[in-house]
């Protein structure tokens, strides 16, 4: 056996680190843009599926150029036309900005404690130039991980165009299950507001009916209990209630 | 040992899941599709041959009381990188092998054939190992995933093979055969055949 001195030890263990890093970084310097272009062609793609207008051929930043991005002011529900590149890139970081919307605790129903002060939505626009579709990011706490998605309305903005989640870390085959087709497409056109004006959905266990029920996952309760409160939370006043009720109002 | 039996041998006779039985959780979670274990087994051979190179490079410079950590770290900043490329263009499959990529950090097939081979062969030869045990546990994968999308989803590499009840067709597929207990059969399947035909002879 070598003689090993710990100098000796050290200087090894210290090389090794710094080669080592030197790849690990370069890798992530050089591969950043192209993985950063996939996800945002994944947002965009996930936002065209919500909407419903995505079909196998369609050519995503191309379709995606007829969609107007507004950033919806949370306090007051206002907006304005902007970019959405910065809030997906930082939702942490924004929710906890010093301008964020604080939730008591009454409110924060799907615990994220705080909210970003502006959040980007997506309008697809008919033929005449009135609303098609309106596209708005949501997100919530499930059991394990908090569910990033987005959920669409139809023009009467009530009714569910569809609901897509693009990032979570819920249990694959039970609460991973949120990404399943077949479930998603029993949101489509149910009914979020009932005749009051107060949110009426829900996700139910062991058959839903009437306009406002969706059936939970099986063996997910808490997934699906959080994907209740992450769309009761977001439609809620609270949420896009405000922007929505502008909308419904003639606004842009 | 000639160079080219260093090379054969773990595909069949010396093969890492179906004789040692190392790597069998990898085996587990990314077999239902393909196209996802293609890229995969393939991640796996390269990081396998790779690491066995740098670390029988390094063999005589290693100290044996950081011998582990160090091997630890070259595999897993081999395994960041492969992982980091497959993120950047290959997104889809990135998203389905989630964090099962990460994971081959911690295959017993890697840290097992650094230990065994490595660190007490040179590196021509420690390449030639890596890429025959990489080899004979992308093929056990490749077994077990063909069986796996055919029967539970009548589908091979995304291409209908067995037209489905649902789109039309006439086969009803196993639903059993995409989740992991399936796997669970085929390997002891696999296993039992390998001991029977392979480990028997070897006696």
């Amino acid at each position: 056996m070598r003689r090993e001195s710990d100098l000796r030890t050290f200087m090894i263990a210290l090389t090794l680190a710094v080669i080592c890093s030197f790849f690990v970084a370069g890798a992530n310097v050089l591969l950043k843009p192209r993985q950063d272009m996939n996800k945002e062609l994944e947002r965009k793609k996930n936002i065209l599926l919500a909407a419903g207008v995505l079909k196998s051929d369609t050519d995503i930043n191309k379709e995606f150029g007829s969609v107007e991005t507004y950033l919806v002011d949370m306090k007051t529900g206002e907006a304005e036309k902007g970019d959405a590149g910065k809030y997906f890139e930082s939702i942490r970081k924004l929710a906890a900005a010093k301008d964020a919307v604080h939730l008591s605790k009454q409110q924060d129903i799907t615990v994220i404690k705080s909210i970003p002060a502006k959040i980007p939505v997506f309008i697809l626009r008919d033929g005449d130039g009135k609303i098609a579709k309106v596209v708005m990011p949501i997100y919530g706490s499930g059991l394990w991980s908090t569910m990033y998605g987005f959920m669409a309305l139809n023009s009467d903005l009530n009714s569910v165009s569809g609901i897509t989640f693009y990032e979570h870390g819920e249990t694959p085959g039970l609460g991973g299950e949120i990404d399943n087709p077949l479930w998603k497409a029993q949101w489509v056109d149910k009914k979020i507001y009932g005749n009051d004006g107060s949110v009426a959905l829900s996700v139910v266990k062991g058959g839903a009916h009437g306009e406002s029920q969706v059936d939970s996952l099986s063996g997910a309760t808490m997934t699906s209990r959080g994907v209740e409160n992450t769309v009761r939370f977001w439609m809620g006043q609270d949420g896009f209630g405000k922007y929505l009720n502008s909308l419904k109002q003639g606004g842009a | 040992m000639s160079a080219m039996k260093v090379f054969t041998d773990p595909i069949i006779k010396n093969n890492p899941i179906a004789v040692q039985v190392l790597g069998i959780c990898s085996t587990l979670a990314v077999t239902t599709k393909l196209e996802v274990t293609l890229v995969m087994a393939i991640s796996v051979m390269t990081v396998v041959a790779l690491s066995n190179l740098f670390l029988s490079m390094m063999r005589n410079l290693m100290p044996s009381s950081i011998r582990l950590i160090i091997e630890m770290t070259v595999v897993a900043t081999l395994v960041i990188i492969a992982d980091q490329i497959i993120k950047a263009y290959m997104f889809d499959i990135s998203k389905q092998l989630s964090v099962f990529m990460g994971l081959i950090i911690t295959n017993c097939i890697i840290m097992g054939r650094a230990e065994a081979y490595a660190i007490s062969n040179p590196p021509f030869r420690s390449f030639l190992d890596g890429l025959g045990n990489g080899a004979g546990y992308g093929l056990v994968l490749i077994i077990i995933a063909t069986i796996r999308e055919l029967v539970g989803s009548g589908k091979l590499l995304g291409f209908t093979i067995l037209p489905s009840v649902n789109s039309g067709g006439w086969y009803q597929p196993n639903g059993l055969f995409l989740l992991a207990p399936s796997a669970f059969f085929l390997i002891g399947i696999l296993i039992w055949i390998a001991r029977l035909t392979v480990v028997k002879a070897e006696d």
